[in-house]
């Protein structure tokens, strides 16, 4: 209470001052009256008074003091100080206060990054108590799978653990609104989904439970956008019916333009509709993701052992088998929390990226307590004066660490608004899919985090040489000259932490360096075709289309229709694109063998399967090996056929002649034909450049026929793209209802695939240039300074015959030395942490030879460029008027 | 125990007042290596401090002038300060809470600020007293044996 009281009383001093003067007054004449009664003269009684009182101003001021803060006036007029003293030496201020900014600056950003999506929950009511359930199939190392309807309803009907469960399956339906039809991406979904992820409509509703009971599923729900977009915000839309699929649906709700959901979906759903709840016996109709929300009270633990017992019941009740011989699949189910859903893959990069932020943060301190360091030696001179003065070592103190607040704090507004501005762009940057439904700004969380950066930030480069300079100034101050200033101990401090930035940065550098190293050799990985020059695109055909014979004859004529453009080379088509689609694990069998899950070489009884026109290898460029391709003779009725690849040869037929062998997808049923194997052709990577090749399986479009098929064209043009109108109106020219989808080159479906590990790349990299830059300014300011300190002697060298290269070569070998320490330290860290980037960064090396000396090579460069002036300096300083100075 | 020192200074500073935390610990760090004058100084102020809250716990209130007369004539004028330096003192009393003033006017009708003792005033006076007793005794048994 006094200390604000007095913060108070120091407001109002013009008040104070004139209480304190009636009292000090009223005293004295108080005494005046008192000697007058005793039979002095006045004039006489008021010398006595005054004279007894003291000095009245002396009282005075100490008694305002009492009654004021007490430090409060000097701490004023030492932050005025500070600030007068740094934009006096703008080349010690100016890049202190940068450096700092953008340490604190990266940090924070970084920092946002972390906070928006780790440490805040998720925008959903109760958002911590949801969680998303899969099946899993323990023994094939599936944990995220799709549940059917029927065991959906089971888990929901017999849960104790859940306040509420719902699900959903995502879906594509062709909108027929307007000139052109569209496919959309839909979600079938449980009504109860809506309230539980607060999902407000802004017109209408959202559905009732009645509506997920078959019959009953005719009605839609927009989205904002696609409201917008495609109904022209039509308020008069509810109760109209929209046709999808060449079906009619009633809108019954548009939901509000902040409704934001995501369940790890490439994109936010265009329409919802009911999804039809109806256990089918089989258990195979559906592919269900499940949410729940935990009953309060109720740990993830217990909920995942008591779905542990029902998934077991389930099990035993439904014969779950895997495969066509009734093998234990392992089966189960997985509760895990949303949050840990959407952000799991985020985890380990952001934190990768706020070390890699803190170490510029630290190198940024590093680099400032150097250079207050410098500043305060050339300052030793005045430090010594004040104390001849009469200056107390806490006044002293007070000053320097009232520059490094000042410092501070100037770093830490400049860092905040650079954080502000790059967490922006980070956000915009970014792969991340929860990066478009989670907003990133700066709140307390993130401001506090700057400021305490601030704060550590002050006491490393503050106190510390603070303390330093004052201890050694007082022991100077009775010496005179300037000899005293080059003092060996600063030197080598300042040269440690030189070493120790450099140190940093070099780590920093490695890291970097590995990672682009990395996603180099990531991209020139073999996939087993070639996509440059490819076109794509993607057509799903509607019910309409119902037999496979139709879809086949469509696909055939498209691809007829479609080679007969100029520009087109060659034309295939495939129900998968490899290394951009999801693989997938189709079991199958052999014919006389029993089904395992692993054949020799532990490759799995597991295939990929793709549907193709004869021509995809060659379009592709995928090499034949043994035996022929499919040919026009290979039709719908004749004898079944599959082409393999080298994997599923080597895993189960290895040192057999693989052509003539049967097998077929799934298990062996009465009325399934087995396929013959009529050739085999080169692995593909088909789940992109990091995974495992699985046996692949390839049928004749026309015997698998498939509704929904990707183009691959080979064009004869440079830019591909260009085919594409040609090609939207040879589609059209068969038939003009079925739309175009994602039509994209190989090489940019590819590129999406590396996004994540570019964005990674391009950051760390960044910080790793920027750390290297903070270095090489720390490098020149002490090699710099040691040239102004050893003016003098430089000078007698050349006056004493030394050649203008020996002293060149004296300021370099130092730069050199300095440098080289912190590149042998880093490195020593640099193995030492290897481990940490290790799970981030693809098929890393014990030695990455490359990085290491390029690492070793740029450094020293970096040094020479630091060091060049401060050597020419050193080599321009003229011996003749050294001598006359000394 | 310089070190000590610092640590419980900083943390008073934590538990009285949050706000100022901060600005606490930074200036705590000077005000502890200066902190040996301070002791020495406390120690006369300690007693001046005494005198006073003496002088006000026998009447309801008296001016500054009142005080020093009263110091003056009940120590036979053995004790003598000077005028003035009863005023830091007073103030410094009045910040922290052991005495209240209040302007009022004196019998000649003049104006004068007056004090009178607080509560806690009270309590410190006790506590000084005691403290003083335990000087006089340690200064009185080292004269027995000096």
């Amino acid at each position: 209470m006094s200390l604000i009281r007095r913060i108070l009383n120091s407001q109002r001093r013009k008040k104070l001052d004139v209480e304190i003067q009636a009292e000090l007054q009223s005293h004295i004449e108080m005494a005046v009256e008192d000697g007058v009664r005793r039979g002095m003269s006045e004039q006489e009684a008021r010398r006595e008074a005054i004279l007894r009182f003291g000095n009245t101003g002396t009282v005075h001021e100490s008694v305002a003091d009492e009654d004021m803060f007490l430090s409060l006036n000097s701490i004023c007029s030492d932050v005025v100080y500070a600030f007068r003293q740094l934009r006096r030496t703008p080349a010690f201020s100016l890049p202190a206060v940068l450096t700092l900014a953008i340490g604190i600056g990266a940090s924070t950003a970084v920092f946002s990054l972390v906070q928006a999506f780790l440490l805040r929950p998720l925008p959903y009511p109760d958002a911590s108590r949801l969680v998303v359930i899969w099946e899993q199939l323990r023994v094939l190392g599936i944990d995220r799978f799709p549940a059917p309807v029927g065991d959906f309803v089971d888990y929901k009907n017999e849960n104790r653990v859940f306040d509420d469960m719902g699900a959903v399956e995502d879906a594509h339906f062709v909108l027929r609104a307007g000139d052109y039809p569209v496919r959309i991406f839909a979600v079938r979904t449980t009504a109860n989904i809506f309230p539980m992820m607060g999902l407000r409509p802004a017109l209408g509703r959202t559905f009732s439970a009645s509506e997920n009971q078959p019959g009953h599923e005719n009605v839609v729900v927009l989205s904002n956008v696609i409201w917008q977009e495609r109904f022209g915000s039509d308020h008069t839309i509810l109760g109209k019916d929209i046709v999808l699929d060449g079906k009619n649906y009633q809108v019954v709700g548009v939901l509000a333009h902040n409704a934001r959901f995501s369940l790890g979906y490439p994109q936010t759903p265009d329409i919802w509709v009911p999804l039809p709840l109806v256990a089918d016996p089989a258990r195979n109709t559906g592919q269900l993701q499940m949410v729940a929300r935990l009953r309060a009270g109720v740990l993830l633990d217990q909920a995942q052992l008591q779905m542990d017992i029902l998934a077991a019941r389930l099990e035993r009740e439904y014969h779950i088998q895997m495969g066509p011989h009734g093998e234990d699949p392992g089966y189960g189910v997985r509760l895990v929390p949303l949050h840990q859903e959407l952000s799991g893959n985020l985890r380990e990069p952001l934190l990768l990226m706020l070390g890699a932020a803190a170490l510029i943060f630290l190198i940024a301190c590093v680099n400032i307590a150097n250079l207050m360091l410098s500043h305060g030696v050339s300052r030793e001179g005045e430090f010594a004066i004040r104390i001849s003065l009469g200056a107390g070592r806490v006044r002293l103190v007070r000053l320097v660490v009232t520059e490094a607040i000042v410092i501070a704090f100037a770093g830490m507004t400049l860092g905040t608004g650079i954080a502000w501005a790059a967490s922006a762009l980070l956000v915009n940057l970014s792969p991340y899919e929860m990066a478009r439904f989670l907003a990133v700004s700066l709140d307390a969380k993130v401001l506090g985090y700057a400021a305490g950066l601030g704060l550590i930030a002050m006491m490393l480069f503050g106190f510390m040489p603070g303390l330093l300079i004052v201890r050694r100034a007082r022991s100077v101050a009775g010496r005179t000259g300037h000899q005293v200033l080059s003092e060996r101990r600063s030197r080598s401090l300042r040269s440690i932490l030189v070493v120790v930035e450099t140190a940093l940065s070099v780590t920093l550098l490695l890291g970097a360096g590995m990672l682009i190293h990395s996603f180099l050799r990531l991209q020139y990985v073999p996939l087993g075709f070639e996509p440059h020059g490819i076109l794509t695109a993607q057509m799903n055909l509607p019910p309409s289309y119902s037999t496979g014979t139709a879809q086949s004859q469509f696909y055939e004529r498209v691809l007829e229709q479609v080679r007969s453009i100029a520009a087109v080379k060659d034309v295939a088509a495939t129900t998968l694109l490899p290394a951009s689609d999801r693989l997938l694990h189709d079991p199958f069998s052999i014919e006389g063998r029993a089904w395992q899950p692993f054949g020799a070489a532990r490759v799995p009884q597991f295939a990929n399967h793709q549907a193709v026109s004869p021509d995809y290898f060659r379009v592709m460029g995928i090499a034949v090996q043994q035996g022929r391709v499919f040919s026009a003779q290979d039709k719908d009725g004749s004898q079944p056929v599959v082409m393999v690849n080298e994997t599923l040869v080597r895993g189960f037929w290895p040192g057999e002649r693989p052509i003539g062998k049967h097998l077929v997808l799934g298990a062996p049923r009465p009325g399934i034909p087995w396929q013959t194997v009529v050739g085999v052709v080169a692995d593909v990577r088909s789940g992109g450049a990091t995974a495992e090749t699985l046996p692949e399986i390839y049928t004749p479009m026309t015997q698998t026929p498939s509704a929904a098929m990707a183009l691959v064209l080979d064009t004869k043009v440079n830019d591909p793209a260009r085919v594409a109108n040609d090609l939207r109106d040879a589609v059209r020219a068969i038939d003009h209802g079925i739309p175009l989808e994602r039509m994209a080159t190989y090489e940019e479906l590819l590129g999406t695939q590396f996004a994540a590990r570019r964005y990674q790349m391009f950051l760390l990299a960044a910080f790793a240039g920027l750390a290297l830059l903070l270095a090489a300014v720390g490098l020149y300011g002490v090699v710099s300074y040691a040239v102004t300190q050893r003016k003098g002697e430089i000078g007698l060298r050349m006056a004493l015959g030394a050649s203008l290269q020996d002293v060149t070569a004296m300021v370099l070998k130092q730069a050199f030395l300095l440098a080289g320490s912190g590149l042998g330290i880093g490195m020593a860290m640099s193995l030492l942490t290897r481990q940490i980037l290790a799970n981030e960064i693809f098929g890393i090396q014990f030695l990455d030879v490359p990085v290491y000396l390029g690492v070793i090579l740029l450094v020293p460069t970096v040094a020479l460029a630091a060091a060049a002036f401060p050597a020419r300096r050193a080599a321009s300083i003229d011996p003749m008027q050294t001598l006359r100075m000394e | 125990m310089r070190c000590a020192r610092f640590m419980t200074s900083c943390l008073l500073v934590i538990r009285k007042v949050d706000t100022h935390t901060l600005l606490g610990l930074l200036f705590a760090i000077p005000r502890c290596l200066g902190v040996k004058n301070a002791m020495a100084k406390n120690d006369l102020q300690g007693s001046l401090d005494l005198l006073v809250l003496k002088t006000l716990s026998q009447r309801t209130k008296l001016h500054g002038y009142g005080i020093v007369q009263h110091i003056q004539r009940a120590s036979h004028e053995l004790l003598e300060v000077e005028e003035g330096s009863i005023y830091p003192a007073l103030h410094r009393m009045e910040q922290s809470g052991w005495i209240a003033s209040e302007w009022g006017m004196t019998e000649t009708n003049r104006k004068a600020k007056y004090y009178r003792l607080t509560r806690a005033g009270q309590k410190q006076l006790q506590a000084a007293k005691q403290n003083f007793e335990q000087l006089v005794k340690g200064i009185r048994s080292i004269l027995r044996y000096a």
